[in-house]
C-alpha cells in the first residue's frame, strides 16, 4: 500500500475558474460579448477551450469528436449568455453544457466512448503482478470498465478523480446535489472494481 | 478481531473511499498503512482500490497537443454564423463508419449483382431467353391465396372459365369443351330455385337436410338436361344471393369430393365465406386439409374459429394440430402464431397443455407462446414439470426458461437452478431464477455472485428482476439478513441493489430493501450509510416513512447510523424533512445539526452530525415523529 498516494496524481486538471462566479476580468469579457463583441468571447474561448476539450475527451474517447463537440460547446455558450446569471463559474457553466452535449452525442450516435480501443488484447491476459504488461492490461481493462459506466456516472467519476474537482463544483456541472455527487462517484468505483476483481482473483 | 481493530476497519475503509477521491494526510495515510500491515481483508480490499486508482491515473491524456486553438476559434464563428460545417455529421469517425458500411454492403450487392445478370435479369445478362413470361402479382385474397395452396383435387382457378365475366357464352370442359352455356336458362333455375328455398327455409325453420333436399330436387332439372350439377353448385356459390350459396356449399359438404371441395376452397374469404366453411365442415376428413390451410390465410381465422370451437376439446386440438402442420413455410411471425395459439388457448388446459408443449416449435414465436401460457399458470405449470423432466434438447431450453419467469412451479425450480449454475442460457436462467417466488431463489442469486458467475450487467439485471416481480420480498430478505448477521451476504445484496437501481423506475423499488439492509446486525457502519444514502437517491420522499421506522428503532449507540439517517432525510427533503424529530433538542444544539446537515462533505458532517446526536438519542422520548402514512 506504499503507493496510496504516490500515484495520486490523478488530478491532472487545474481549476480552470474560481467556484464564486467569474473573476472581474472574466466578468468584462462576458458582458462585452453579450454585448456581441467577438474578440472578447474569442478571450473566453482561449481561456477556457482546452479544459472543456480535455473533459469532453475524457466522455466521448477520441480526439475529433471531443474537438467537434467542445467547439459546439463554445458556439451555444455564446447564444446561451442572456441565460449566464453570473452567480456560478463560467468554468462550471461551460461544463454543464459540455455535459449535456457530451450525453447527446452519445444517446444520438448510439455509442461508447473507445478510450481503451487503441490497446489490443491479448490471450492469455496478463495478470495483475506481470509488470509493465500487467500495467498495460489494467489501462486496458479500467478503459473498458469506463465505457460501460452509465454517462451520470462516468461524468461523476471523470470531474471529480481524474479532474479533481470537488463536490460542489462537480454538482454544479452536473446539476445534482453534492451528496448525489458522493454516491455517483461511488457507485463508480464499485463499479469498476467489480470489473477488475475477476482478473485479480485470477477467475478469468 | 478485537473491538479497537474492528473500529479501525470501519476507518481504514473510509479512509479508503477518500483515497480514492483526493489525497490522504499524512497521519491518516500512516494509520492506514498500520491498519493494512495486520488486516488482511482490508489489504484486500485496498490492493483492489489501488489498482482501480493505478488504471485510472494511467488512462491516456486527452491529446492537447492536437489542439489548434485558431482553426477551433473559426470554426466555431462559423458556427455563431450559422455556417459551421457539423464536423460530428460528417467528421473522420463518421466518414470511417460510412466507408466501413459501405464496404460490407459492396459484397452482397456485387455478389447479387453478379446472380442477376447470370440469370438474365439484369440487361446483357447470361440468359438466352429474356422473354420469360413473368409471373403475375399475386394478390392476398383469401380464394387467391386458397386456390394456390389447395391439393385436394382440380382446383377452379384451373378452370378456364372461372375467370371470364359470369354473363355471356363460356365453354364448361365438363362437357368436353363443346357444350354451351346458356345464362338465360340458368338465370330462370336460379330463380326458381329461390323460390323453392325462401319456401322451405320458411316452412322447415332452416333445417339443414330439408334445405339441402329443396336444393337438389330444384336442380333436378338442370342436371336433367345434362349439365353437371358441379356447374350449377359453382354459379349458385358464385351468385352473391346468400340462400342460394348456402344451400349449394351445404349440398357439396353433403356430397363431399374432392372437385367439391376445392369449390369451397375457393369461395372462401368471399361472399359465401361462412357458407363455403359451413359445407367444409359437413365434409368430414375432406374438408379439414382445406379448413387447416385457410386458417393461415387472411381472415381465416375468424371465420373458421367457430367451427372448429364447436369441435370437442381433443378433436378441435388434433384440427389445431393438423393446421400448425400446414402452417406457411416461413419465418414465424408473430401473427400467425397468435392465430394459432388463440385457437388453441380456447381449449382451456388442455389446450395451454397443449402450448407448452410447443415451447421451442421453430414455427410459432416465443414470446406469444410465453404470453398465453403465463395466462393459466396452473395449468402451464403441471405441464412445463412434465417438460423439464422429459430431458428436454437444447433448442428447447432457451423457450422453457422463459416460460419459467412467468410460470413458477416449484418443481421447476431444480431445473432452473441448474441452468443458471452451468446451463448454456444462464444469464437467461439467472433472470427466471430471480422471478420466482420465496426467498431460496435471492438466496441462489448471492450464491452465484460469491462465487463470481454474475457480470455486473446480469447481476443488476437480476436483481432489478427479482424487485419487479415482488419488491416487498426483496426487503424482507434484506430485513432477514441483517437480523441474522448474515455480513458478507448482505455486503452482496448491497453491490446488487445499488447496481439495480441505477436502471430507471427500479431504483425505487430498491429504496425499502436498501433501508432493511441498513438495519443493525449486519452491515458496518459505512456500508449501512451508504445503503441509506442510496435508498434516499433512489426513493425519494417514498421511502421516508421506512427511514424514519428504522431511525426509531435505533439504539443509543448508533448514532453513525442516526446521522446518516437524518442526512438521508434532509437529502430528500430539506430542513423540514428532519425538524420532526429534533422536536425534543435545544434550540441551540438543533442549529448546530442543521449546520452540519447544510455541510458540502456528506462523510465528515456525518461523523461531526453523529456527536451532536449523543444527547438527542439520549432524550429520545422526548421526540416526536409521525408517519407520513
Amino acid at each position: 500500500m506504499g503507493g496510496m498516494n504516490a500515484s495520486m496524481g490523478l488530478s491532472r486538471m487545474g481549476n480552470a475558474a474560481s467556484q464564486d462566479g467569474p473573476s472581474g476580468r472574466e466578468r468584462v469579457w462576458i458582458e462585452e460579448a453579450r454585448e456581441g463583441d467577438r474578440q472578447a468571447f474569442d478571450r473566453l474561448v482561449r481561456a477556457h477551450f482546452h479544459g472543456i476539450y480535455a473533459l469532453v475527451h475524457r466522455l466521448v474517447g477520441n480526439h475529433e469528436d471531443a474537438e467537434d463537440l467542445a467547439q459546439e460547446v463554445f458556439i451555444k455558450a455564446y447564444r446561451s449568455l442572456g441565460y449566464y446569471r453570473g452567480e456560478g463559474s463560467f468554468a462550471g457553466w461551460l461544463r454543464r453544457i459540455a455535459l449535456h452535449l457530451a450525453r447527446d452525442h452519445q444517446r444520438r450516435w448510439g455509442r461508447r466512448p473507445h478510450l481503451g480501443s487503441l490497446e489490443e488484447e491479448q490471450h492469455p491476459a496478463p495478470g495483475p503482478g506481470e509488470g509493465e504488461a500487467g500495467m498495460r492490461e489494467l489501462t486496458r481493462r479500467v478503459a473498458r470498465a469506463l465505457e460501460e459506466l452509465p454517462t451520470s456516472l462516468r461524468a461523476a467519476l471523470v470531474l471529480r478523480v481524474l479532474e479533481g474537482r470537488d463536490y460542489e463544483e462537480v454538482a454544479e456541472a452536473t446539476g445534482v446535489k453534492p451528496g448525489t455527487v458522493r454516491t455517483q462517484v461511488m457507485k463508480a468505483r464499485r463499479r469498476l472494481e467489480r470489473a477488475l476483481r475477476p482478473w485479480l482473483r485470477g477467475d478469468e | 478481531m478485537g473491538r479497537a481493530s474492528r473500529s479501525t476497519c470501519r476507518e481504514a475503509r473510509r479512509w479508503m473511499a477518500r483515497a480514492f477521491e483526493e489525497r490522504l494526510s499524512i497521519d491518516a495515510e500512516f494509520r492506514l498503512e498500520q491498519h493494512l500491515e495486520g488486516c488482511p481483508r482490508c489489504r484486500g480490499e485496498a490492493e483492489l482500490a489501488e489498482l482501480v486508482r493505478e488504471g485510472l491515473a494511467r488512462q491516456a491524456d486527452p491529446p492537447l497537443e492536437r489542439l489548434d486553438l485558431e482553426r477551433s476559434l473559426r470554426a466555431i464563428h462559423a458556427g455563431i454564423e450559422g455556417n459551421r460545417p457539423r464536423a460530428i455529421q460528417g467528421g473522420p469517425l463518421v466518414r470511417r463508419r460510412v466507408a466501413w458500411i459501405m464496404g460490407w454492403l459492396a459484397v452482397p450487392v456485387a455478389v447479387a449483382g453478379l446472380l442477376l445478370w447470370s440469370l438474365g435479369v439484369l440487361p446483357g445478362g447470361l440468359s438466352s431467353s429474356p422473354e420469360v413470361p413473368r409471373e403475375g402479382e399475386r394478390g392476398e385474397e383469401l380464394a387467391e391465396g386458397l386456390r394456390r395452396a389447395g391439393s385436394q383435387g382440380p382446383s377452379p382457378s384451373t378452370d378456364s372459365s372461372a375467370d371470364s365475366p359470369s354473363v355471356g357464352v363460356r365453354v364448361y370442359p365438363g362437357l368436353g369443351g363443346e357444350g354451351e352455356f346458356d345464362p338465360t336458362r340458368l338465370d330462370r333455375v336460379r330463380r326458381e330455385l329461390r323460390d323453392l328455398l325462401a319456401r322451405t327455409f320458411e316452412e322447415a325453420g332452416g333445417a339443414v337436410d330439408d334445405f339441402l333436399d329443396a336444393f337438389e330436387a330444384g336442380s333436378q332439372e338442370f342436371s336433367a338436361a345434362g349439365w353437371p350439377i358441379g356447374l350449377l353448385v359453382q354459379e349458385m356459390i358464385r351468385d352473391g344471393d346468400p340462400l342460394l350459396a348456402a344451400a349449394a356449399c351445404r349440398y357439396v359438404g353433403r356430397h363431399a369430393t374432392r372437385i367439391g371441395v376445392a369449390r369451397l376452397e375457393a369461395a372462401l374469404g368471399g361472399g359465401a365465406s361462412a357458407a363455403a366453411i359451413a359445407g367444409l365442415v359437413d365434409a368430414g376428413p375432406l374438408g379439414l386439409a382445406a379448413l387447416q390451410r385457410a386458417f393461415w390465410l387472411d381472415g381465416g381465422p375468424a371465420l373458421i374459429q367457430p367451427a372448429v370451437g364447436d369441435l370437442a376439446p381433443e378433436d378441435g386440438l388434433a384440427w389445431a394440430e393438423g393446421a400448425l402442420e400446414r402452417a406457411p413455410q416461413r419465418a414465424p411471425q408473430r401473427a400467425d402464431s397468435e392465430r394459432w395459439i388463440r385457437l388453441v388457448s380456447n381449449f382451456g388446459d388442455a389446450g395451454v397443455s397443449m402450448l407448452v408443449h410447443h415451447l421451442g416449435d421453430p414455427r410459432l414465436d416465443p414470446a406469444a407462446l410465453v404470453e398465453a401460457i403465463a395466462s393459466r399458470p396452473e395449468a402451464a405449470g403441471r405441464a412445463l414439470v412434465e417438460r423439464v423432466e422429459g430431458h428436454p434438447r437444447k433448442r428447447e431450453v432457451s423457450a422453457l426458461i422463459a416460460a419459467l419467469e412467468r410460470v413458477h412451479p416449484p418443481e421447476a425450480y431444480r431445473f432452473l437452478r441448474d441452468q443458471a449454475w452451468s446451463g448454456e442460457q444462464r444469464e437467461r436462467a439467472v433472470l427466471a431464477l430471480a422471478a420466482y417466488p420465496g426467498s431460496a431463489p435471492l438466496e441462489d442469486l448471492l450464491e452465484l455472485d460469491e462465487a463470481r458467475r454474475l457480470s455486473p450487467e446480469a447481476l443488476a439485471a437480476a436483481w432489478s428482476r427479482a424487485l419487479q416481480e415482488d419488491a416487498p420480498r426483496v426487503a424482507f430478505f434484506s430485513k432477514e439478513l441483517a437480523a441474522r448477521g448474515r455480513r458478507a451476504e448482505a455486503r452482496l445484496l448491497l453491490e446488487g441493489l445499488t447496481l439495480a437501481s441505477e436502471e430507471p423506475d427500479v431504483g425505487i423499488l430498491a429504496a425499502p430493501a436498501l433501508v432493511a439492509l441498513a438495519a443493525r446486525g449486519a452491515l458496518d457502519r459505512e456500508e449501512r450509510a451508504e445503503a441509506l444514502m442510496i435508498a434516499a437517491e433512489a426513493g425519494g420522499s417514498r421511502v421516508v416513512p421506512e427511514i424514519l421506522r428504522l431511525f426509531a428503532d435505533l439504539s443509543l449507540r448508533e448514532r453513525d447510523c442516526a446521522a446518516a439517517c437524518l442526512i438521508a432525510l434532509h437529502r430528500i427533503g430539506g430542513d423540514p424533512a428532519v425538524q420532526p424529530l429534533l422536536q425534543g433538542t435545544t434550540e441551540r444544539s438543533r442549529e448546530r445539526i442543521l449546520d452540519r446537515l447544510h455541510g458540502s462533505d456528506p462523510a465528515s458532517s456525518r461523523l461531526l452530525l453523529a456527536r451532536e446526536l449523543e444527547p438527542v438519542l439520549s432524550s429520545r422520548e422526548a421526540m416526536t415523529w409521525s408517519d407520513p402514512r
